[in-house]
């Protein structure tokens, strides 16, 4: 695999302020997404993941929120830098997105072949409408419709929620994007849809030679998609690492409960494991580390300051004290 | 969608019928009769006013009244007028819709071209001075009843400023082409603004926060994403899902316009049907009460069966089948 740097996310500050409370949603984000390569953030819901992805794309409701520090480089260009008209050129065209509700996605009163059409016209990738909708009626048939002239000529109501997000796979892929965002793309699938799309977003991948950045709390889905993944808590990124590595060797807290609550088909338990506790809201974070107070592990000096995610092995970064010498920390090994 | 489209005019017999039932019932209660006024007058033979009644059918038991009338509707014959004698309910009716017409015309136009706009920019521009003034604006057009607004309008534009004429449609007969247009239009402005007030207030708070509303929806979030502008996404996006629910009240408004115009046209000495309406309230003229509201009656029904057809063409979701 190449090691080309698609996308640098550094240090990606996105607050919202709600009244006289600021909900730090996304505070200190890094990493980096390669050509090629599949990213998955992982994380609770509130964790931050949803607007790490909106914050890249610029899709933050503003107000209340608001974009406060770092940068987004899309190929070395930041793209918080760009003015919003030089921004929506980004939109669709080098980026895109497909999100978690399929069945609200879509506009209702458009046809789906008028929502593809609209957008190879927004970039100018035909000239007329009706080449807009010749070429829509290939896309469809890429995502496996089979009948997709008619398809192209129907209304989001007639379809299914699997067809919508196959709509949304084939919108999305439309201009031929660098990197493909994918915000809980299969949430709200039924299981057997769910591996169909996973399989279609990694076949279109591969015919496109995208990226793909996929925000999911779906383990499974992170088992089969994904190159890297980033654990994501409390708007920080608490573990980077490659796949491989967070299913054998986890080193954050964390980490390790998120993968204790995952069933397995081996073992039969009564109960799942599940990490005590909730995820802490983003306008009253605690002192220090932001999981110590449902941390097994947690010490004194947890609640001091927030550890820096440091580079544990070549590729794999945790966000622990127990892995920082100088802090006297212990690594611990599970 | 004809077979729809049929169908509702068939509903609209039965309807029609208890309105008429409704409302012939409601002004036979009142007490006197068209003639109760002119025996006011002494010199009058009771013994004539009697046979006056008994000719006109107006001794008949209420059942066979109404039933005369409508014998008489269903062929097409809306009757005589009591009060206004030797005149046709028909002729009367036909004499002063243009009137209404073009009244409730202006006012749906100002609705429309300044209720929705600026709905739209004050959804735009959400908690901004602009916004707040519209909003000010628009309780205001909801909280002053309009013959307040209209006697106020008259006195400060009429009779302070001498901008518009106080009442009526014409200032002189015998204008012609764009000079009679144009003083139909001058006379036209008050009362138009008065009876268009509050529904444009509706239709701007309507408008604001059903857009407002859709802009918060997932499709518009996937437009931004897929890079369409800003006013792509508001003109095409979020508008029309915005219209869909305007359209029901647009159904509506065809109701509000014509009683609105009862009491506008009453402030305004406006030669129309509300005020010929009144008039025959005032002088219980039972055919000309019944005649004008067989027509308000179907001008709503029809308005609100326009609401519908209406509302499959912009919403594919919708079918009648």
């Amino acid at each position: 695999m190449s090691k080309e740097t698609l996308l640098e996310v550094e240090d990606l500050h996105t607050y919202f302020y709600l009244g006289d409370k600021v909900a730090k949603a996304v505070d200190g984000v890094d990493f980096n997404v390669h050509k090629g390569e599949t990213v998955a953030i992982v994380g609770e819901s509130g964790s931050g993941k949803s607007i790490t992805s909106l914050s890249i794309m610029r899709l933050i409701p503003q107000p209340p929120g608001k974009i406060v520090s770092g940068s987004v480089k899309l190929e070395g260009r930041d793209l918080l830098a760009l003015s919003d008209k030089e921004m929506t050129n980004v939109r669709g065209d080098d980026i895109a997105m497909i999100f978690q509700e399929p069945m609200t996605s879509l506009n209702p009163v458009y046809t789906v072949g008028e929502q593809i059409a609209e957008m190879l016209l927004r970039h100018k990738k035909v000239k007329t409408k009706k080449e807009g909708k010749a070429k829509a009626v290939e896309l469809l048939q890429q995502v496996g419709f089979p009948r997709a002239e008619e398809t192209v000529k129907e209304h989001p109501h007639q379809l299914s929620g699997g067809m919508r997000q196959r709509v949304m796979i084939a919108m999305a892929m439309s201009c031929d994007p660098k990197l493909l965002i994918a915000d809980e793309p299969t949430t709200a699938l039924d299981v057997t849809i769910q591996a169909q799309i996973l399989e279609l977003m990694q076949s279109v991948k591969e015919k496109y030679h995208s990226s793909i950045l996929m925000i999911t709390h779906d383990l499974g889905v992170v088992a089969e998609m994904a190159d890297r993944i980033l654990v994501m808590y409390g708007g920080q990124i608490v573990e980077n690492t490659s796949k491989y590595k967070l299913f054998t060797d986890a080193k954050h807290p964390y980490t390790e409960g998120l993968l204790a609550s995952m069933p397995t088909i081996e073992e039969d338990k009564e109960r799942l494991e599940s990490i005590s506790g909730t995820v802490p809201p983003a306008d009253n974070f605690p002192q220090g580390c932001r999981f110590a107070p449902r941390c097994q592990y947690a010490m004194e000096a947890c609640t001091k300051e927030v550890p820096a995610l440091r580079e544990v092995e070549p590729g794999h970064y945790v966000r622990c004290i127990l892995y920082d010498e100088n802090q006297g920390g212990t690594a611990h090994d599970s | 969608m004809y077979k729809y489209i049929l169908r509702r005019f068939l509903i609209f017999i039965p309807m029609l019928f208890i309105v008429t039932v409704v409302v012939f019932t409601m002004a036979t209660l009142a007490p006197g009769d068209p003639l109760t006024g002119e025996v006011l007058d002494p010199t009058v033979d009771p013994e004539v006013v009697e046979q006056r009644r008994e000719a006109l059918g107006l001794n008949d038991p209420p059942p066979v009244q109404y039933m005369n009338w409508l014998s008489e509707i269903s062929q097409g014959n809306l009757g005589d007028s009591l009060h206004y004698s030797g005149r046709t309910v028909e002729e009367l009716i036909m004499s002063r819709a243009p009137n209404t017409v073009y009244l409730a015309a202006f006012s749906l136009f100002i609705t429309i071209v300044i209720g929705v706009p600026l709905g739209m920019y004050s959804a735009r521009k959400q908690y901004t001075p602009v916004d707040y003034t519209a909003t000010v604006f628009g309780f205001f057009g909801l909280a002053v009843p309009n013959f307040f607004f209209a006697l106020i309008a008259v006195y400060v534009f009429s009779f302070q400023l001498g901008l518009f004429p106080p009442q009526g449609t014409i200032s002189q007969p015998g204008l012609t082409g764009i000079d009679a247009f144009l003083d139909r239009l001058h006379h036209l402005v008050m009362p138009g603004i008065t009876l268009g007030l509050a529904s444009t207030a509706i239709y701007m708070r309507y408008t604001r926060s059903e857009m407002l509303d859709v802009m918060g929806q997932d499709f518009i979030r996937t437009a931004r994403a897929k890079g369409m502008g800003e006013q792509n996404v508001l003109y095409k996006h979020t508008l029309r899902n915005a219209l869909i629910p305007l359209i029901t009240l647009l159904g509506f408004e065809f109701g509000t316009l014509l009683s609105g115009a009862v009491v506008t046209e009453a402030v305004f000495s406006f030669p129309g049907l509300g005020q010929l309406f009144l008039t025959g309230i005032q002088n219980q003229d039972f055919p000309l009460i019944m005649g004008i509201n067989l027509i308000i009656a179907v001008t709503v029904l029809v308005g609100n069966l326009l609401a519908d057809i209406m509302y499959a063409v912009v919403d594919p979701r919708i079918r009648y089948d």
